[in-house]
């Protein structure tokens, strides 16, 4: 049975810090080389941060090649899921940990003092996503960085609630002598007990060595009886992010995976498994999903969706598999295995349904993120239409696939280096993504209404095909029953289990997008425009409803005339008199519904422009696709868009 | 060209402190012999056992910061000395370099590509123009060795 979660309130948790850091002050292990701390209370999350209260907070951090991110909830309640490191043997203020530290502590307005987390997530034992941990046997060259580092009293100094770890493994005391010994490569340590791992690594033995330690070591002062194992027996916690926030763990340590096989679970002791080589560690990835109001977001380390037995020594195991009905359709996600070709399968994207993704990678020579995937995204149907928005923690991460030779396809992403953040609105009704050249804006849909099932809908065995740009009023059915499209035919995928997701017979018009727009007419055009996108099989009818800009400023809403219908696949464009969208500044283009003053957004995008671009607007890649991020001349007002980005 | 059985130096007894320290070390100790003078597997692979660096570094000293060569990913050279959780190493094959290297960049197992499982080195000897390791059974560390080109092994974890 795992431990009970710690919950406590927020004044428990200060005294819990401040006990934590007193504690680490008088604590000396033998053997550990860890001074007393010059102690500073650790404080939580306050209204003094950069944090929005009463939403959902996600940050994405650049840490390069690894991961990082960081909830805050409505009400401050926090989780940090990896700190990961670039070079094992980074310390003092050359680390990722220090960074993130100090991102935390001005999300939080903690000023110069630690955070006191409500959660730690380490999503699976590798160096990219915990880091390297110190370890007391250690002489002559001191290491620690990532959550090590973070959470050492000694080193950043920052408290946790409750830790949650997959069980990778756990530490026995084979020789007696009170410390966890990781081992060397010569040296093999006979004192971690394996639980469920396969490949392993000096990061993971060093980290099991300082979760499940012994209790009085200095450096596990702040983790000493905070750490909950996901066990396969147990019960996983519910994480506790603050009211109207459900945040559930679906999945840690391969559970309910067996291997290419067909026989051998994943989980389990396979670090000596021969043949094709142990699963890989990614397969032990904890994933979890957080919904507040209609927004839902996807995580899952670096899960892969693939089986690969090839000549490696090590394989590949399809969670994804699993996640991907566990998860269902979701607003965000992030990308597992930083954007691998092996991971992010066209049946977990096409059950997922993002509308936006974050890939979290850096300076790889491993071809991530992987073109395959790329274009997963991009021609994914989603609750919008066709096309996730990617973010990428670094642009480019990879120039070329794995290959060496072909090169990467970064068309149509967004921000170039730097944090990704996430904001909702409106209790999670909506929400927007901050990256460095801009913020863009969302409907979030939830469970998504494209998911309903109509009396077309197709076996769930089926495969529904989509051709991305079909042309304008091309009444062409999206459902069809065709197992094997035509070769070449650049279609997506969507697997229709549980729920059915066929389009075709739908008249609703909260399918219909913004596909194009133009804020400053001069030559080539006259008026303003804004052009809507219907992405379905069927005619919408659209009278009644309305454009807009910005919510509760700019101009009135703009009501389209009643009787108003796009044919399937078709556009309609509104010619708006100059002085409704903003030529420069942040500006949002919304199409909603009004109703006795309450508005319900059925698309929103934005931009931020620092100087006027007369007659040129913003598009999307192809017709519902992903949005580009520059503005354009290369506008095509009520036609087909360009599938390129400029 | 030969293939030496290596021997202990005495330079591997020296201790070596001058001048070579990263940002935080603590107290260094004397180096020692390695016991045995066990075989490795030089990686230059990260925790997913992809290629982060297809040469690894050696030092001229622990917590150096001198290269004196750089041993390709996937080498095998022999344990000289130790101190801390560093090792002089000398590689099994042309050209012979040796230099110090932290043990994060060392490998004590490999996976047998015809299906035998995983194993732990116990020697190495030439046999004509190839490397010949001594092996053992994971599981049976007391097992009788016996010998398998290295061409047949792959670092756990690794990529082609």
């Amino acid at each position: 049975m795992i431990p009970i979660p710690i919950q406590l309130g927020r004044s428990g948790i200060i005294r819990l810090a401040a006990v934590v850091v007193l504690t680490a002050a008088l604590l000396v292990t033998a053997g550990s080389r860890v001074r007393p701390a010059a102690a500073v209370a650790a404080v939580p999350c306050s209204a003094a941060g950069t944090w929005t209260q009463g939403e959902m907070n996600v940050y994405w951090f650049n840490v390069g090649q690894g991961d990082s991110q960081f909830i805050v909830g409505p009400t401050g309640k926090t989780l940090l899921i990896d700190v990961g490191e670039t070079r094992f043997n980074s310390t003092g203020t050359a680390t990722n940990a220090t960074a993130v530290a100090t991102k935390i502590r001005s999300i939080c307005g903690a000023g110069s003092s630690p955070v006191a987390l409500d959660y730690v997530m380490a999503s699976h034992h590798h160096l990219d996503h915990i880091g390297y941990s110190g370890n007391p046997t250690d002489s002559g060259t001191i290491y620690g960085n990532g959550i090590y580092q973070l959470l050492n009293p000694t080193g950043l100094g920052f408290t946790v609630g409750t830790f949650l770890d997959h069980d990778g493994g756990t530490w026995t005391d084979t020789n007696g002598n009170g410390v966890c010994d990781p081992g060397t490569s010569t040296a093999p340590s006979n004192e971690i007990a394996w639980h469920n791992a396969g490949t392993t690594s000096t990061s993971s033995a060093r980290f099991i060595c300082w979760l499940y330690g012994p209790a009085g070591q200095a450096d596990r002062a702040a983790i000493a009886g905070h750490v909950v194992t996901l066990t396969n027996t147990g019960t996983w916690p519910a994480v506790d992010l603050g009211p109207g926030v459900t945040a559930t763990i679906l999945n840690a340590n391969g559970k309910d995976t067996l291997q290419a096989d067909g026989i051998t679970p994943v989980s389990g002791n396979h670090t000596t498994q021969g043949g094709s080589g142990p699963p890989s560690e990614n397969d032990y990835s904890i994933a979890l999903k957080v919904s507040y109001g209609k927004w839902s977001y996807a995580t899952a380390g670096d899960s892969d969706g693939e089986y690969n037995t090839s000549a490696n020594s090590y394989t590949y195991n399809n969670i994804e598999a699993k996640l991907a009905p566990l998860y269902g359709d979701v607003d965000t996600m992030r990308a597992n295995h930083h954007g691998s070709d092996h991971s992010s399968s066209a049946n977990y994207v096409n059950t997922l349904k993002p509308e936006s993704v974050f890939i979290s990678c850096g300076s790889n020579t491993y071809g991530h993120p992987g073109n395959r995937m790329l274009n997963q995204l991009r021609n994914v149907v989603n609750d919008r239409g066709t096309g996730a928005d990617i973010y990428l923690a670094n642009n480019p991460c990879d120039p070329t696939q794995a290959d060496r030779t072909t090169p990467t396809d970064y068309s149509g992403t967004f921000n170039h280096g730097g944090d990704v953040a996430l904001h909702t609105a409106g209790s999670g009704s909506t929400y927007t993504i901050t990256y460095d050249a801009g913020t863009r804006s969302y409907t979030a849909y939830g469970n998504g209404t494209i998911a309903t099932p109509t009396p077309t809908a197709v076996p769930p065995t089926a495969t529904a095909t989509r051709t991305p740009s079909p042309a304008p009023g091309t009444p062409t059915a999206t459902a069809t029953r065709t197992p094997s499209p035509a070769p070449g035919t650049p279609t997506a995928t969507a697997t229709l289990s549980p729920t059915p997701t066929a389009t075709a017979g739908t008249a609703d018009p909260s399918k219909v997008v913004i596909n194009e727009y133009m804020p400053a007419p001069q030559s080539t055009y006259s008026t303003e425009w804004i052009e809507l996108y219907n992405p379905t099989a069927a005619t919408i009818t659209i009278g009644g409803l309305y454009l807009d800009d910005l919510a509760n400023g700019g101009g009135a809403p703009r009501q389209i005339p009643a009787g108003t219908t796009i044919a399937a696949h078709g556009y309609y464009v509104m010619d708006i008199s100059s002085g409704f969208l903003n030529n420069t500044g942040y500006e949002e283009v919304r199409y909603l519904k009004i109703v006795n003053g309450v508005e319900t957004v059925y698309d929103m995008t934005s931009y931020s422009l620092s100087s006027t671009h007369y007659d040129q607007g913003f598009h999307r890649q192809g017709d519902g696709g992903a949005w580009c991020g520059s503005v354009t001349a290369g506008l095509t007002k009520g036609a087909a868009n360009g599938t390129t980005c400029p | 060209m030969g293939y030496a059985r290596l021997l202990l130096g005495g330079t591997a007894l020296i201790p070596v402190l001058i001048g070579t320290a990263l940002a935080q070390v603590g107290t260094v100790p004397i180096p020692t012999p390695a016991p045995h003078s066990p075989i490795v597997l030089v990686s230059g692979r990260d925790d997913h056992g992809l290629l982060a660096n297809p040469q690894v570094a050696l030092y001229s000293a622990v917590n150096g910061t001198t290269q004196v060569a750089r041993v390709r990913d996937g080498s095998y050279a022999r344990v000289l000395a130790e101190q801390g959780t560093w090792r002089q190493i000398e590689t099994l094959t042309p050209p012979q370099q040796r230099g110090w290297i932290d043990d994060y960049y060392l490998r004590g197992r490999a996976v047998r590509l015809d299906g035998g499982g995983q194993v732990t080195f116990a020697d190495a000897r030439p046999a004509g123009d190839h490397l010949e390791i001594a092996v053992r059974p994971v599981e049976d560390p007391t097992a009788a060795p016996f010998w398998v080109a290295t061409a047949r092994l792959r670092e756990v974890g690794a990529r082609p």
